[in-house]
């Protein structure tokens, strides 16, 4: 693993590896003082095309807890949006001398695009998200949380509830829990499903309700409405009606099972208020197991970094 | 017209079934008790409490189903109401009709198809299908609420009237509506090309009015069908009207692309030439057109590629429709003309049997809808309509149920005629 561009990329073996060191970066993050110094001298930069608080936030705090310099070029300051071309990052990137990059932007590809022409450098690149392509932090992220609590993926059954047409979550946690040995499911009208799906062997669920009790694991995704308009659904009423997920729907869980969202949550949309208080809602979980997971996803870039030199 | 309720026992003595499952006609005797068939078979005997009607020589045959009624409810109710609108299709034979959402307001919310659907209920002489609209005002912008649609009541969507001009709209819009397993019905015009009164062609420049090329109702019959077989989902086309689009479904048949396609009894009885004197009772949408037209909405029936006709019943007031040619409003009324002109056109000229028409009126509406219809069997409610084949009737104005008048057929003379129909426990007697 150079980079981590796409789930695709890791193996069942490494995602298990940076599990095992995300556990232990956990103990780390619950010390009175959560810094180690593994990474004092390095330098990575955060290039974030498309506005995003926690996902940057997630990364930045990562970088800092192992000692790294990390350098954010955020939305709203970077020149690279006055007309920059990719190009003309790369080489800025050279010239600044970082070790690796993190990247979000609105379309996808782009962090494959800068990976190939940085490889030579030994400049690695993390995939934030990349237009309705991938995240592959956030599957990581995902299926930590959920091996937390299972400590197995074998026989798990898992439904991903929105728009898996343009969620990025969904696709890189569809293949992050297929490489895993779970079972898949979706939930989504038709508009939000991607043409062809049937090939990927998933069932679609057009009513989720009637076998809500068979899950391990719900995950809701988000009504990305800055990212396309809402013209593929009727109303957020309707929505709401037939794929929020309600305390009703709690109910009808097994005791076990997890409620998971990439988040920031669309209250009264994808959720509605009440099953906030609900134990196995994990949202704050997941926020707190991303912190672990990019740490050891940096972490294990640099040492791999190491070992090529 | 008069209504009775059933009474205790009726018998139908000597009448002709009209078998859909066997495709054969049988003189029998039926005999109803309280709204169900009790018994059908040869000289059911007489008892005293019984009432009997002598139907010899007529034919027996299901309700007959509309699929595109404007019933104008709500909004115009000064051109019909539940009340006629229902009768007419009483009268036209139809138990179970389809109406249209281009109504003020548009029926775009579930708050309309229940108030459709309670308001028929204090008649009850037919049932009522409401078509939701697809899109939100029928815009053609945002689509509407389909599952809260569906569960009021409606039987399908459609922005009838308009088309949905955008493709990815109306990509969105059949996507989302197979999720609820509703069939789209489209309005095949391409709005841009069709800014006219008339059918373009020689005529139109005769008469010195706007024409419409036929090739509209094909561009958007030809998208329409792609888009819908390219998201895999269910649509049917309204009112189709010309040659050239009858040219284009044959090929896309062929190729096995999935589609329903209903016409309208005055495109295969009348062509723009019998648009005389700028009468405007001859201006409907799609526009009549020529003979060669006529023709080959006759062979599309036979083949079976038209599967269904429609009434396109559109009332309208005679102050509105007795105007200049340009400002009258389009459409005819149709439900009480459907079945008798298709019958004597189709059936007495021998280009359909009465089974394959009766398919088009029963059969194959009812599978569009995904209804079932009750069959004339032992055991099945009475839904029925008792048809002579041979009786004249006149259709003067005093005979119209519906509120408006607008028919190009008015005082024309028919050599059958709906005498009876039996729905919902009552009998009408026509």
């Amino acid at each position: 693993m150079k980079h981590l561009l796409s789930v695709n990329d890791l193996s069942e073996k490494d995602i298990y590896k940076i599990f095992k060191y995300a556990s232990q970066f956990e103990e780390v993050l619950k010390r009175p003082i959560p810094v180690i110094p593994s990474l004092r001298g390095k330098t990575i930069l955060t290039l974030f095309y498309e506005p995003s608080t926690r996902t940057q936030t997630s990364f930045t705090l990562a970088g800092k807890r192992l000692s790294c310099d990390v350098v954010n070029f955020s939305f709203s300051t970077s020149s690279l949006l006055k007309g920059e071309s990719l190009l003309d990052t790369v080489k800025n990137i050279l010239k600044m001398k970082t070790d690796g990059i993190i990247i979000r932007h609105t379309v996808a590809g782009v962090p494959h695009f800068l990976a190939y022409h940085l490889d030579k450098e030994n400049i690695f690149v993390i995939n934030a998200g990349d237009g309705t392509n991938e995240h592959p932090t956030q599957a990581l992220l995902d299926a930590y949380t959920l091996y937390k609590k299972f400590k197995d993926f074998k026989n798990l059954k898992i439904l991903i509830v929105g728009d898996i047409k343009h969620s990025r979550v969904a696709h890189s946690d569809i293949l992050i829990f297929q490489k895993l040995g779970c079972e898949v499911y979706v939930s989504c009208p038709y508009s939000f499903l991607p043409l062809d799906f049937e090939k990927t062997n998933i069932t679609h669920l057009l009513d989720f309700r009637k076998k809500l009790d068979g899950f391990d694991c719900v995950i809701a995704l988000r009504v990305q409405k800055e990212r396309h308009n809402l013209s593929y659904l009727s109303s957020i009423r309707e929505y709401h009606l037939l794929y929020g997920i309600k305390k009703d729907d709690l109910n009808k869980m097994k005791k076990n099972a997890l409620l998971m969202h990439p988040g920031p949550v669309n209250w009264g949309v994808e959720l509605s208020y009440d099953v906030l208080e609900d134990e196995r809602c994990v949202i704050l979980d997941q926020v707190f197991n991303g912190v672990a997971i990019r740490m050891a996803v940096i972490f294990l870039l640099f040492q791999e970094k190491h070992e090529n030199r | 017209m008069k209504i009775d309720n059933l009474s205790e026992y009726l018998l139908l003595k000597n009448g002709t079934l009209i078998d859909l499952d066997k495709k054969e006609k049988k003189e029998v005797d039926i005999l109803i008790k309280e709204g169900s068939i009790e018994k059908i078979a040869k000289g059911i005997e007489k008892k005293d409490k019984f009432k009997i009607i002598d139907i010899k020589g007529c034919y027996i045959f299901p309700g007959l189903i509309d699929l595109h009624t404007h019933l104008r409810i709500p909004g115009r109710e000064d051109e019909e109401t539940i009340e006629t609108g229902t009768k007419a299709a009483i009268a036209g034979g139809f138990t179970r009709i389809c109406c249209m959402p281009n109504t003020e307001p548009p029926l775009d919310n579930e708050s309309l198809i229940t108030y459709l659907l309670t308001e028929n209920k204090k008649y009850n002489y037919c049932n009522l299908y409401p078509v939701a609209c697809a899109t939100k005002k029928r815009e053609g912008k945002e689509l509407c609420d389909y599952y809260l649609l569906r569960n009021a009541g409606a039987i399908a969507i459609s922005d009838d009237g308009s088309p949905i001009s955008s493709s990815q709209i109306l990509r969105l819009v059949l996507e989302y509506s197979k999720t609820f397993d509703l069939p789209y019905f489209s309005h095949c015009e391409d709005r841009e090309l069709s800014q006219g009164v008339i059918n373009e062609g020689f005529l139109s420049y005769k008469l010195g009015l706007r024409g419409i090329p036929d090739i509209s109702e094909t561009i958007f019959a030809f998208r329409d069908i792609l888009i819908a077989n390219y998201v895999k989902s269910k649509i049917h086309l309204c009112h189709i009207s010309s040659k050239k689009t009858i040219e284009v479904l044959r090929f896309l048949k062929e190729r096995n692309y999935e589609f329903t396609c209903e016409t309208a009894p005055h495109y295969f009885t009348l062509t723009e030439n019998d648009i005389q004197n700028y009468n405007t009772n001859y201006k409907v949408n799609p526009p009549l057109k020529k003979e060669e037209d006529k023709e080959e909405i006759k062979k599309a029936l036979k083949e079976g590629l038209i599967e269904v006709i429609a009434s396109d019943h559109a009332p309208h007031l005679s102050q509105e429709k007795e105007q200049d040619f340009e400002n009258a409003p389009f459409g005819i009324i149709g439900l009480e003309t459907s079945f008798l002109l298709s019958y004597e056109e189709l059936v007495l000229k021998g280009n359909l049997t009465i089974f394959e028409l009766l398919e088009k009126f029963i059969t194959n509406p009812a599978k569009i809808l995904g209804i079932e219809i009750n069959k004339i069997k032992e055991g099945k409610e009475a839904e029925m309509v008792i048809f002579s084949p041979k009786e004249k009737f006149i259709y003067r104005e005093d005979k119209i149920y519906s509120k408006s008048k607008n028919t190009p057929f008015l005082n024309k003379e028919f050599n059958c005629r709906i005498k009876t129909v039996i729905k919902n426990n009552k009998i009408f007697y026509l």
